[in-house]
């Protein structure tokens, strides 16, 4: 751990010492340093301000779950089941208890009773074990994040950098061309990839490369567990053709919003005081818009890209639904159909976390792409 | 010692790879002797010997095996027979699991592993021989070895059954089972009490000798043979369950008795089951490999269909989407893949009748008659559905759907229905539905019901034009609650929305668990003479008796007392490619791929 915290401390000096040289500043050494254990502190802080935030979020979502009428083992199909069969498995998952010792078996597991944890499953949040699953029997929930979770990531992680590119190079070239006729063609681009959902982008793509082109294939996921790491995928011809299409649809929607953000923000940007003092000390008009007016603009998307990526990194049930991805979308909605407890509290942990994550992240990167940024 | 062991492993690891790169393509069995040298730290050598019988495959490149490629619906909740529910995990363990009986494509009850069985004359001891040529076989997933692990005994029936009412399984179907003697006693004793294990003991069942197993019931049920059929009393591994507990349904570990092994289970991906050439009638078993992703949407599932990704729509996948009925029925080549079969089901509105004004049997009578339900099935369900004027659908023993019953809500002059609808709303007191107050009819969220309903709230509006009727919809589980009998009247709808399938084909599942005034009973629906009749009918063995039995229940329940308003019996709405030249279709799902035959030479050539 000390040395994970000792390497992103280098990493956030030499940011930001690469970025002071960028920009001409003159600062001795021994204030670059203060600033380095200043962002230093401010993370620790972070990170320790998020732990009660995180419990408090479990908590809510353990009351409210148990707060919606019907419970877990209340039906099966569409009778109720003998009190009996109820009671069964109400132990075996004890729900039978008290609210609160449930609650502290959540957090520290079965040792409440036994000393001792043996099984996986019943280890208790505390320990990293998200207990198992009401509705799926063959699983804990450990698992079935270990296997949807890094799926629902590779192909977040695909959409979100197409996204990125599709989204960054047409609002940048919008807004360098502002009120052209190219400009209204990618903003016109933009409104309509914001406004078709990927419920109809997804199966127009499947009826065209793969039914009537027949080049890709309709569905599924080309990769599967064991990952590379746990997560990355073994990135064969099965992989990216199996890819393509779901990251499309999803990095389609996505590069709209970034696109419309980006010109706008670039124009904000260009028409600022400093960019003309850079034009008027005659540096060439590439180097204004990339080193100065670009990096500075790209602030409102980076607050943005944060959210979005954990979003989408934790799965997205459309995409997923339409293209037969084993991720993790779908458990969210169907567990709460099901109210399996666990499993939904599990995934919002989760979410949570790197929602923390995120948001951390793209406050370190505001000091890069904005020297004015500080934080005492 | 350690290296020693090692040694030999690895000598008897090479040898088998030379074994196996050696034989020809065709499986074959080999007999080999292994002895292992057990060195204890005592010095003392014993030499054990082991015999096995191994079936050594080499497995023939991929593409060579016939596969029949299909998509799973959903992740299956497990596999172990008789513990986890799901339609989905039936059509899969069937594949793989012999049961003592099972259906025919009538769902008839025909014998499986059981070859006859015999019932005392008081209907409480039922006695099943079975056959002793079906043996439990091991697939090791990554050499594709099939190892036979003993034949299945009787004392494996009886394992299965006292693990699906062990409290401790905790399994979701063991309720089924309460009508065996000793049943519900074990199935809700507490696991630490003294006399557990003689609880356990107290079940009735046995095994007589190796191949025939015994049956004690609480009282007679005529119906007990189709309740094993429904993936019940399916027997189970002892020594493999004691061994791995819950995991003991995963591949490489699963030992199974039918056609099918699993060989690969990627949880929440794929699954891939292979052809069990120690079967007993594995020389009739063409398909090779049935293996599929685990897709949820229907939509998806049809893409790939079209898409020659998949062979057929349907168990345990999807059935043909509602939106694509109508391009699939028009188009040259879909219709002709497109095939409707009946199903072991039935769409009903239940009444609450115990709720004003639905307490009235005139208006129960009338809301039933409004209903146009051909003019529905074709406009609105399109797929074949049987329009329904009884409870329990064809196929069921004593069903009761000719013309006999419910005629008044099915005449061939919809006009006339009306008339006498409104005839009778009027002669309640409610002339063109004047006083009714509002109507509220409650479904489950679903697209599909509320189109339904919206369909019938038209019939209703034209019938009753003062009516003034609303939908409604709640949340599954929400809606379950609702509509539980506990549910104070002034909470429950006046209608809601239901279909049952049946667990077994049998109407003692209809009549007996779906209204028995003292059961899981929506409608509020109380008349004794009813609770009678099937009470009789339950224990009554005499097959004729209870087709009469049945006959005077649901005369009760649809034309005199109007408790519910059967809509249409439901269908499947499937597709298969031309390839598979074979099929058996069977209406209580599982259908026995074992007996499907694939031109695999034209597949291939439709996918190059």
């Amino acid at each position: 751990m000390q040395s994970v915290q000792d390497c992103m401390t280098a990493h956030l000096l030499q940011w930001v010492i690469c970025h002071e040289r960028s920009h001409e500043l003159i600062e001795d050494k021994q204030s670059q340093l203060l600033r380095g254990k200043i962002m230093y502190r401010y993370i620790v802080r972070r990170v320790l301000f998020s732990i009660p935030v995180l419990l408090a979020l479990v908590f809510t979502v353990f009351v409210l779950m148990r707060a919606i009428p019907g419970g877990p083992f209340d039906f099966q199909g569409a009778r109720s089941l003998p009190p009996a069969v109820v009671a069964n498995l109400e132990r075996k998952y004890h729900t039978d208890e008290p609210l609160g010792k449930q609650f502290v078996r959540y957090l520290a597991g079965d040792i409440v009773d036994t000393g001792d944890v043996r099984d996986l499953g019943k280890g208790g949040i505390l320990r990293g074990d998200l207990g198992l699953s009401f509705s799926h029997q063959r699983s804990t929930i450990n698992e079935i994040v270990a296997r949807s979770l890094p799926i629902s990531a590779q192909l977040g992680f695909l959409s979100v950098s197409l996204a990125l590119i599709i989204g960054l190079s047409l609002g940048i070239f919008a807004a360098l061309r502002q009120n052209t006729w190219p400009d209204y063609v990618s903003t016109f681009l933009a409104v309509v990839g914001v406004s078709i959902p990927s419920l109809v982008i997804g199966p127009l793509l499947q009826w065209l490369f793969a039914l009537k082109l027949n080049l890709l294939p309709v569905a599924t996921w080309g990769a599967s567990p064991p990952f590379i790491l746990g997560f990355l995928p073994k990135p064969t011809k099965e992989f990216w053709i199996h890819a393509i299409l779901p990251a499309m649809t999803l990095g389609m929607s996505l590069s709209a919003g970034i696109a419309r953000l980006t010109r706008a923000s670039l124009l904000q940007v260009v028409h600022e005081d400093y960019i003309r003092t850079a034009r008027a000390k005659g540096l060439r008009e590439r180097a204004v818009i990339v080193r100065h007016a670009l990096k500075n603009s790209l602030i409102p998307v980076v607050t943005v890209i944060g959210p979005l990526l954990a979003s989408v990194l934790m799965g997205t049930l459309v995409v997923e639904q339409i293209f037969g991805i084993p991720g993790m979308g779908k458990y969210f909605v169907e567990s709460i159909g099901n109210r399996d407890y666990p499993l939904i509290q599990g995934l919002t942990l989760i979410y949570a976390l790197l929602l923390v994550v995120m948001n951390l992240f793209v406050d370190i990167t505001y000091v890069w792409l904005d020297p004015r940024i500080r934080y005492e | 010692m350690l290296k020693k062991i090692a040694l030999l492993f690895a000598i008897m690891m090479v040898s088998s790879l030379v074994i196996s790169s050696c034989t020809a393509p065709e499986p074959q069995v080999i007999k080999e002797t292994v002895e292992v040298e057990k060195v204890e730290t005592v010095e003392v050598v014993e030499t054990v010997e082991v015999e096995k019988l191994v079936e050594v495959t080499a497995a023939p490149a991929e593409e060579d095996r016939v596969t029949l490629d299909i998509v799973i619906n959903a992740e299956p909740t497990g596999l172990e027979p008789g513990v986890s529910p799901g339609g989905l995990d039936h059509w899969l363990k069937e594949q793989m699991f012999m049961g003592l009986t099972g259906f025919n494509e009538n769902a008839e009850v025909v014998p499986e592993l059981a070859t006859d069985w015999s019932v005392s004359d008081d209907g409480l001891t039922w006695t099943f021989h079975m056959r002793d040529d079906v043996k439990w076989v091991h697939l090791n997933p990554s050499t594709g070895e099939f190892e036979d692990r003993g034949p299945v005994t009787a004392d494996d029936v009886v394992y299965g059954i006292q693990r699906s009412l062990n409290p401790t399984t905790a399994s979701w179907l063991g309720y089924k089972l309460y009508v065996i003697e000793g049943a519900e006693e074990f199935n809700t004793a507490d696991p630490n009490a003294e006399d557990f294990e003689a609880l356990r003991d107290a079940v009735g069942v046995k095994a007589v000798d190796d191949y025939t197993v015994e049956f004690t019931l609480n009282g007679p049920a005529a119906y007990f043979s189709s309740i094993l059929g429904s993936g019940l009393g399916v027997p189970v591994p002892r020594a493999t369950i004691e061994e791995y507990g819950d995991e003991w349904t995963e591949a490489g570990l699963i030992l199974t008795n039918g056609p099918y092994a699993l060989e690969e289970w990627i949880h929440g991906t794929h699954i891939r089951l292979v052809k069990n050439p120690l079967w007993v009638d594995a020389a009739d078993v063409q398909i090779e490999v049935i293996q599929g992703p685990i897709i949820e949407q229907a939509s998806t599932a049809m893409a790939m269909y079209e898409a020659n990704e998949i062979d057929m729509m349907g168990d345990p996948g999807h059935d043909v989407p509602l939106a694509d009925l109508d391009r699939v029925k028009t188009d040259p080549q879909l219709s002709q893949e497109f095939v409707n079969y009946p199903r072991l089901a039935t769409y009903y509105y239940c009444f609450t009748n115990n709720k004003p004004p639905f307490d009235n049997v005139l208006v129960r009578k009338a809301f039933t008659a409004a209903i146009d339900r051909r003019s529905l099935v074709e406009n609105v369900t399109k797929g074949n559905e049987q329009p329904a004027h009884s409870l329990a659908s064809p196929g069921n023993f004593g069903n009761v759907c000719d013309t006999s019953i419910g005629s008044w809500m099915i005449m061939d002059d919809y006009a006339a229905q009306q008339e006498q609808a409104r005839a009778w709303l009027a002669e309640a007191g409610y002339p063109d539905g004047e006083g009714l107050g509002d109507i509220v009819v409650l479904h489950n969220v679903s697209e599909s019901h509320a189109e339904i309903a919206e369909a019938i709230q038209a019939m209703w509006a034209e019938a009753f034009p003062k009516a003034n009727i609303r939908i409604e919809s709640q949340e599954w589980k929400v809606f379950l609650s609702t509509a539980q009998p506990e549910t104070p009247v002034e909470d429950k709808p006046h209608i809601l929305v239901a279909s049952w399938t049946a667990d077994y084909p049998d109407e003692n599942n209809w009549t007996n668990v779906l209204f028995h005034s003292g059961g899981d009973n929506w409608a509020n629906y109380s008349n004794p003479d009813f609770d009678a009749a099937v009470e009789e009918a339950a224990t009554e063995m005499d097959p004729e008796k209870r087709i009469e039995l049945y006959r005077q229940a649901e005369k009760l329940l649809i034309d005199e007392d109007a408790g519910i308003a059967p809509i249409y019996h439901s269908t499947y709405r499937r597709m298969y490619k031309p390839w598979i030249t074979e099929k058996v279709i069977l209406p209580t799902s599982g259908d026995p791929v074992a007996e499907f035959r694939l031109d695999w030479e034209a597949k291939k050539a439709a996918r190059q």
